[in-house]
């Protein structure tokens, strides 16, 4: 089984389960898993006012079914703290959905299990079983878990943009557009077809334009090989005159597990915070269980 | 779980009768190995409806055309022997690339489509 953290929910589901769509809301959103052959879980959110009466929503959502598509022949299904139902056995995909509350960020979560062949009671047990609000084991920070990357974000950012390709899956975040405070996260595949030179050159070639870099190093974190840059970007016109300046970090690293290439980078208008969950490599993004969060 | 409209599922349709199909090289492509291992593929194209005498009179058209495929197009084609189907011409890339098997097969269907829309391959479901 693999975890996934996505918007403070946490969920352990099939290795050969894949991402493929997803949605980056906060109050209501989807994201949807794959096996090789189709979809098999779509989860979603949405923020609502309070706890809703589950038995009559389910109650009635049968109903609605019912009339709606009677063939599908829908049946109450609960398990554990999740409520819901088993529809489609004559007609569609046989399908189960399940609805529960999060209190904690006032969430209705539902999750739509798609079985084409027969219903595996098993493996729906442990996926729902998983889920769970992800808890901020340090204050400051909100995990997430996503395209083989572990990764700590600051609590007051939001996850402002996600690209996801072949071999390339990038999540960035921000308080705001018009913030300068940026963190972004890569993960970069077939390293072999496209990487000119090495980490550090290209490490490089990734600073942003106006940036002086103020250092560089190279570490040894649990076995990889991590290149790391600090730097500065200074500003014209009134913001130089008012000193106003840019702290920028990044680091690079191939991790020998995988073969990828994993990338962070934070800017941020104050100086650099000192401790272990300051540490990009490691600290703020994880490639594998070697360099995990908190290395 | 939405109660005033059908709540949203996620789409039922396999992609499964895709993978399972078998891409055929067409007989009549050539093909031209560059000295960087590179493909060139030839493909004879139909004669336009337009080119009539006596236009054919002042230009001879060629009804050929000539792709060169880059490094992994070259490895597609290499894997299209009309006998591995689509999923395994997915795993041997993924297992060669260290790639999910969706990011290869979002790489190799790309592939192959362009493939399709130059002649040079055709899908047998």
């Amino acid at each position: 089984m693999q975890q996934w953290v996505w918007r403070g929910f946490k969920m352990e589901l099939p290795d050969d389960w894949e991402c493929l769509q997803f949605s980056k809301e906060q109050k209501a959103g989807r994201i949807a898993f794959a096996d090789r052959y189709q979809f098999r879980l779509e989860f979603s959110w949405q923020v609502i006012g309070g706890r809703p009466e589950m038995k009559r929503l389910i109650g009635d959502y049968i109903a609605k079914v019912k009339t709606e598509t009677p063939e599908d022949e829908p049946v109450a299904r609960n398990v554990g703290p999740w409520h819901g139902l088993k529809a489609g056995e004559k007609g569609s995909t046989l399908n189960t959905r399940f609805s529960r509350y999060f209190p904690t960020q006032s969430c209705l979560a539902e999750a739509v299990f798609l079985w084409p062949d027969s219903l595996d009671a098993g493996v729906e047990r442990k996926i729902l079983d998983s889920i769970a609000e992800e808890r901020q084991t340090l204050p400051n920070f909100k995990r997430w878990k996503a395209f083989g990357m572990d990764l700590l974000a600051s609590g007051d950012m939001v996850l402002e943009k996600v690209s996801v390709d072949p071999a390339y899956a990038q999540m960035a975040f921000s308080p705001s557009l018009a913030s300068r405070k940026e963190e972004r996260f890569e993960r970069l595949g077939m390293v072999d077809h496209w990487l000119r030179g090495t980490v550090k050159e290209w490490l490089v070639r990734r600073l942003p334009r106006g940036i002086e870099v103020e250092a560089e190093s190279k570490d040894t974190v649990a076995g990889h090989d991590v290149e790391s840059l600090t730097g500065i970007a200074y500003y014209n016109g009134l913001a130089k005159l008012l000193g106003r300046k840019d702290h920028y970090e990044a680091a690079a690293w191939i991790c020998p597990r995988d073969g990828r290439l994993y990338f962070a980078r934070v800017t941020h208008p104050g100086p650099p915070e000192s401790g272990p969950e300051r540490r990009l490599a490691g600290g703020r993004l994880s490639c594998c269980g070697d360099l995990g969060l908190g290395t | 779980m939405s109660v005033t409209k059908k709540a949203p599922q996620p789409s039922d349709r396999s992609w499964r009768s895709l993978l399972t199909s078998t891409p055929v090289r067409n007989k009549a492509a050539e093909t031209r190995r560059g000295g960087d291992d590179l493909l060139s593929v030839t493909v004879r194209s139909k004669k336009p409806w337009f080119v009539l005498p006596p236009l054919t009179w002042f230009v001879k058209p060629r009804y050929v055309k000539t792709y060169t495929l880059d490094r992994l197009g070259t490895e597609v084609w290499d894997l299209c022997n009309g006998e591995r189907t689509v999923e395994e011409i997915v795993d041997a890339f993924a297992s060669v690339h260290r790639l999910t098997f969706h990011e290869a097969r979002a790489s190799v269907t790309g592939y192959m489509s362009e493939l399709v829309r130059r002649g040079a391959i055709a899908i047998a479901m």
